[in-house]
């Protein structure tokens, strides 16, 4: 039934963006985290999205239909902040530390997006349900 | 004259069956507003109503077949984001209502054909 396929594609991109905002919400928390267990500054994290074909379901129609989902978690190379801070236990010889290379700002509009994204998906989500819920309802 | 037979029927489930598969694309645009590359799809009416086998009394009116014909394509728009995701959350947020609505619109319309049925047979004999 295309309808319950419907309600499967709004949760893999409620899972898929619920994933996005924890990975926003770890790199927020270790904004100024300089001991990792690979050894230096924490190094930011990015969740990158590809499609995923529910397509045997949505037979009759040619190109199946996608949900979404976390391919892969990559971790941003960008150049760590370097701060003077030579009482700092992680300074190197000249007084400079490693910050992570997280920026704030674009952690939050990350997360806004994300937490955007996620109401879509549950709108469409109520919408289906009270589809759904109409259907059961015919010739009573 | 009611029929219970009756061509409605069977055009109205094709209504119902076409919404709910739009219902399913929408759906997914909307999954995949943030996914790279995404091109944002929807499910074409016209072409699968010329494609059906008519059996109509005007050429103004729709017929009625099987939903084998529908086809998805993708939408245009001027509104492709830097990653190649042309989803337009407005868009999408707006057919997702008008589509809900019909939805419900069409069943409304065959529970009240269902109620006229039951009435003429129910009531039909009755002086």
């Amino acid at each position: 039934m295309s309808l319950i396929t419907a309600l499967r594609i709004s949760a893999s991109g409620l899972t898929a963006q619920r994933q996005r905002a924890e990975v926003a919400s770890t790199n927020l928390a270790n904004t100024e985290t300089t001991r990792t267990a690979e050894g230096g500054a924490f190094r930011r994290k990015d969740v990158v999205f590809q499609t995923a074909t529910f397509g045997q379901t949505f037979e009759a129609v040619s190109g199946g239909s996608e949900g979404v989902e976390v391919s892969d978690i990559v971790t941003d190379m960008r150049p760590f902040e370097r701060r003077f801070e030579p009482g700092h236990p992680d300074a190197d010889a000249e007084g400079y530390v490693e910050y992570p290379n997280v920026n704030p700002m674009e952690e939050m509009a990350n997360l806004t997006s994300a937490a955007r994204s996620y109401e879509a998906n549950l709108a469409a989500m109520n919408i289906v349900k009270t589809m759904i819920s109409r259907t059961l309802e015919i010739g009573r | 004259m009611i029929n219970v037979h009756d061509k409605m029927f069977p055009a109205v489930e094709n209504m119902l069956d076409w919404t709910a598969k739009r219902q399913q694309t929408i759906s997914a645009n909307l999954t995949n507003i943030d996914t790279p590359g995404y091109k944002a799809k929807d499910v074409s009416f016209a072409e699968h109503m010329q494609s059906l086998g008519l059996d109509k009394t005007s050429a103004a009116h729709f017929g009625y077949s099987d939903t084998s014909s529908m086809r998805i394509y993708e939408v245009g728009t001027t509104a492709e984001k830097p990653n190649g995701n042309t989803v337009d959350l407005d868009r999408e947020m707006t057919e997702l209502s008008k589509n809900g609505l019909q939805y419900i619109a069409l069943v409304q319309f065959l529970n009240q054909k269902i109620r006229t049925l039951r009435s003429v047979i129910n009531d039909g004999g009755k002086v």
